[in-house]
């Protein structure tokens, strides 16, 4: 860990805020409005919410590749904006949705490299960095190969590393299990929760709702523009006409457990479920023979 | 088109090289200025470029050739970023393919770039400027830009080559034969290269109005451009009339002072021009010490009944053709053995009617129209047969007026209405007879083949695989392989190759056959290249070689080795001195083409581009370099999906619809590099990219 971008084992994450945030594109199109949030260091916040939403709108003011029509959004104490683009970049990584966009070098490694180099850091430690995010993100192996060559899940875990190299005390992903396989997915959810957990704050825009309650703290929901709700997914969950307004679903494991419990907690992931119905089976609240066991059962009788 | 490495002389090789590097440098400081004004512009012409060169690998088929083509894309690309960056975008296109497919060379590169890129895309930008300042329109404008930028490049080409292949006297005489000799099928091309640029531009303006504007391709009257602050666009008005009678007048009187002053160079080195036949041919027969030639269609002795019959036959031959093609694919057991190709089930009508029923009736239509059409070709052709047949059997059979001789004597009368001509064809019945069989297989030959072609009444289309992209990826894949090369620096192996091209030029036959042989030893024993592969990629350069041994042959005098004696034509004499000089160019051809596909399949050209950096070539040509590279596999994929796609959409359409689906897939590259090239312009931001210097 001491080779880490960081220079530790625990980073010290950033803190974003938007303040009465708006957003208008040249159309005329409003995207965002009135939007006031404060994403909290180390926080591991999902931004979902229907297609147009505006989720990808809030990423990219955040990182500065928009600019607010109105309010403003500010990482620590820095305002975003033109004079402090690249100040903000050197804090907030950014992950594209298609790596193809974000992988321009014609080879790994020089990829890799290339945000360490623009940060002026000297040769060795722009090699150790590349040497630590190319086994952090498993493509090691592919350092010497041309972009070109890479299935997409490499470029994803390339564009990654491409990423962490800048040492960034934000991480900002734009759908970024999209198009991975599940094997690929899971390594590429449980290192970013491994780096959440270090205190990187991590934002995610996402539609895969069942993906995030095993990762996320935390969900802004996004609908029209505005914010239709925000804030732990227990709570956000809990309330399932929020999703409903958003074009989403529950999780299938709550909605599996809607039908056959009639219960006013609602598990989000395999192991609260487990945990729910071991407890409701040890009360006496539910018999699970006739669920489970419905042939022996028939027989006995 | 691209002249072969080691085909110029070195004296002529520095001497484009020159103008070649200035043009090249000046693109590359106005690439720099307009960077600084809009930072996303470098990104912007490195994917155009990419784009520009995948489109450069679609084949667009020629049905009068029954060949395909490629889009030489510089008028395209001078008309997207401007004409000094698509200068700029040519150079490095070209030095790709010379180290990609050996298609060019390092030594010809100064050359290639005068042609193809300053040429084509000046005279295809000043095109499209003064088309649209008369209010043209985007197809139209963009029409005449590709016809012209692709007309220009070959006329350039043949310049440079008759300037490096014959003496200087004779250079602009060789130039223009070798014009002429491209014109034949350079003309169609140029139509079709014309047609894609015109029609790329018409489907990009119509599908996405706001990149056309954003490029400045926009009418005057529509929305402002500039989508970002900052940029710097060219934008496109409608003249006043005034303006346009001025721009025309000038354009007109440009081109007769051009014109008249060629002629005055050609009539001044040669005292005076008499034309390619008469100047030429008729100078090569007295150096042999004949007679000048006869023409080859002599009205003089007949000739001109000889090929009435030959047009004649092929007329009835392809009628035939055509007719019997179509009776064998509506046969059940013609449709049968046709299900494999690929017209012959539309030639029945049979697929499309099962679709539904405004298909079925559609195809029910087509097929009465198609039987119709059929029957009158039918019947034509069988008169004209008979007419053909009766005219060369019948000088003996007299049956009454319709007799052989009355019909020859009609055709007489057509063809000299004064009658003072000859009236027997030249060699007697025997070539007559000759020429009737000809024509008629051929004629049979082209009708059959055109019927596949044109069934239903339209010609329809495969829309065929890129051409080259399997070479590009393939020649890729081989450079990244690890051989015993690889551990060299490819800043040795680039000076080495540099040293080697050059000595090739200057040291004679020997050194080349030594140079050729040790190269392809190693291709084939240590990068280990198939040897077909190889084989592949040398048959370019072994056509080459090829032609200019027979070129040399016939037109450097000396001690004849070959003579044919033709009846009545300048004798075809090939010298042994003219087979020497023709084998001494060759062999160094060959052996600079082998060296540049040892170095290109030997070293991964990022390595290359690395190593040109070193070498002080200026950063931004290297980064854009880059950055094609990057993307060129990219838009290749994506072409040949967009092309897959719209063949699951109809393996075969109409010809008019196939072009129309090119242009569409050119205009989607082009979309689809633009809106990349903002998005890897910010993801460069993103990662401190405009702190690099």
């Amino acid at each position: 860990m001491m080779n880490s971008p960081w220079g530790g084992s625990s980073i010290d994450g950033s803190t974003v805020t938007f303040a009465h945030t708006g957003f208008v594109y040249p159309g005329g199109v409003r995207a965002l409005d009135g939007v006031d949030i404060t994403i909290r260091s180390g926080d591991f916040t999902a931004v979902m919410g229907a297609n147009g939403g505006g989720k990808s709108t809030m990423l990219k003011l955040l990182v500065g590749l928009l600019h607010p029509s109105e309010g403003r959004v500010s990482v620590d104490d820095v305002e975003v904006g033109h004079d402090t683009f690249n100040q903000v970049a050197a804090m907030v990584g950014y992950l594209f949705q298609d790596p193809n966009d974000q992988l321009f070098c014609p080879t790994v490694a020089a990829d890799i490299a290339y945000g360490p180099e623009n940060l002026g850091l000297g040769g060795a430690e722009v090699e150790r960095r590349v040497e630590w995010s190319a086994k952090t993100c498993g493509v090691f192996e592919l350092l010497d190969r041309p972009i070109h060559a890479l299935s997409y899940g490499q470029k994803k875990r390339v564009a990654l590393a491409g990423v962490l190299a800048m040492g960034p005390r934000a991480l900002v992903l734009d759908e970024p299990s999209s198009s991975l396989d599940p094997m690929a997915e899971a390594a590429l959810m449980r290192l970013l929760k491994g780096l959440n957990e270090r205190g990187l704050t991590v934002i995610m825009a996402t539609h895969d709702v069942d993906l995030i309650p095993l990762y996320a703290h935390r969900i802004i929901l996004l609908r029209g523009g505005h914010v239709a709700a925000e804030g732990p997914l227990a709570e956000v969950f809990a309330e399932g006409t929020h999703l409903e307004g958003c074009d989403l679903r529950l999780p299938r494991i709550a909605y599996l457990f809607d039908i056959f419990c009639d219960e006013s907690t609602r598990p989000l992931t395999v192991g609260q479920a487990r945990k729910e119905l071991v407890r409701m089976v040890e009360q006496g609240r539910l018999d699970l023979v006739p669920i489970l066991l419905p042939k022996e059962r028939g027989g006995a009788a | 088109m691209h002249i072969a490495e080691g085909i110029l002389p070195a004296e002529w090789a520095v001497a484009w090289a020159a103008p070649a590097a200035v043009a090249v440098a000046v693109g590359l400081s106005r690439l720099k200025k307009r960077t600084v004004a809009d930072p996303s512009f470098k990104s912007l012409v490195a994917l155009m470029g990419a784009a520009v060169f995948a489109i450069s690998l679609m084949p667009i088929p020629v049905p009068v050739a029954g060949s395909v083509s490629h889009p030489a894309g510089t008028p395209l690309a001078a008309i997207v970023v401007g004409p000094w960056a698509s200068v700029v975008l040519a150079g490095l296109a070209l030095l790709i393919q010379a180290l990609f497919f050996a298609h060019g060379g390092l030594t010809t590169l100064g050359a290639n770039i005068v042609s193809e890129g300053i040429a084509g895309s000046f005279v295809g930008f000043a095109s499209f400027w003064l088309a649209r300042r008369c209010g043209a329109s985007l197809f139209r404008a963009g029409f005449l830009a590709g016809m012209f930028g692709d007309l220009a490049v070959y006329l350039a080409t043949a310049f440079e080559l008759g300037l490096g292949l014959f003496p200087w006297s004779g250079s602009l005489r060789g130039g223009g034969a070798l014009f002429l000799a491209f014109l034949p099928t350079q003309l169609p091309l140029a139509v079709l290269e014309g047609v894609f640029t015109g029609g790329v531009l018409r489907s990009l303006a119509e599908l996405r109005p706001d990149i056309a504007r954003g490029l400045g391709l926009g009418r005057g009257d529509a929305v402002p451009p500039a989508p970002r602050d900052g940029r710097i666009r060219h934008h496109w008005r409608r003249g006043s009339r005034g303006v346009r009678v001025a721009i025309v007048g000038l354009a007109v009187l440009v081109a007769v002072v051009s014109l008249g002053g060629l002629l005055w160079a050609i009539a001044l080195t040669t005292g005076d021009w008499v034309g390619i036949d008469a100047g030429i041919m008729e100078r090569v027969a007295e150096e042999r010490g004949r007679a000048a030639w006869t023409p080859f269609i002599n009205t003089d002795v007949g000739d001109l009944l000889l090929f009435m019959f030959f047009g004649g036959a092929v007329a009835a031959g392809a009628a035939v053709g055509w007719v019997v093609q179509g009776m064998r694919a509506r046969s059940p057991s013609g449709r049968a053995s046709a299900s494999g190709g690929h017209a012959g089930s539309h030639a029945g009508g049979g697929v499309g009617g099962s679709v539904g029923s405004g298909a079925a009736r559609d195809d029910s239509t087509a097929r009465a129209s198609g039987r119709w059409r059929r029957g009158i070709w039918g019947l034509v052709g069988g008169v004209l047969v008979v007419l053909v047949l009766w005219g060369w059997l019948a000088p003996g059979l007299s049956l009454g007026p319709l007799d052989g001789a009355h019909l020859r004597t009609v055709a007489r009368v057509i063809a000299d209405p004064s009658g003072e001509q000859v009236l027997s064809a030249r060699g007697g019945d025997a070539v007559l007879f000759a020429f009737t069989v000809a024509g008629l297989v051929l004629g049979v030959a082209a009708g059959w083949s055109a019927s596949k072609r044109f069934a239903g009444g339209r010609p329809r289309l495969r829309l065929p695989r890129l051409h080259g992209s399997h070479d590009v990826r393939a020649g890729d894949r081989q450079a990244w392989k690890t051989t015993v090369l690889s551990a060299i620096d490819a800043r040795v192996k680039l000076a080495v190759g540099a040293v080697l091209l050059g000595v090739n030029l200057v040291a004679g036959q020997g050194f080349s056959l030594l140079l050729l042989a040790v190269c392809l030893a190693v291709l084939l024993a240590v990068v280990r290249v198939r040897w077909i592969a190889l084989v592949l990629r040398m048959l370019p350069a072994l056509v080459v070689g090829v032609m200019l041994v027979v070129l040399r042959g016939l037109t450097i005098p000396g001690q004849p080795v070959i003579l044919i004696d033709l009846p009545r034509l300048a004798p075809v004499v090939v010298s042994s001195e003219g087979l020497a000089a023709g084998f001494d160019l060759a062999a160094v051809v060959l052996a600079g083409v082998s060296l540049l596909l040892l170095l290109g399949l030997s070293t991964p050209l990022p390595a290359l581009l690395g190593a040109l950096r070193w070498y002080r070539v200026p950063g931004l040509l290297i980064d854009l370099g880059m950055l094609m590279y990057r993307y060129l596999f990219l838009f290749v994929e994506e072409a040949q999906r967009m092309r897959q796609a719209q063949r699951l959409r109809g393996p075969e359409v109409p010809w008019r619809r196939a072009m129309g689906g090119f242009n569409s897939l050119g205009a989607n590259l082009l979309i689809r590099s633009y809106d990349r090239s903002q998005r890897v312009y910010d993801a460069q931001r993103l990662r401190g990219g405009e702190r690099r210097p």
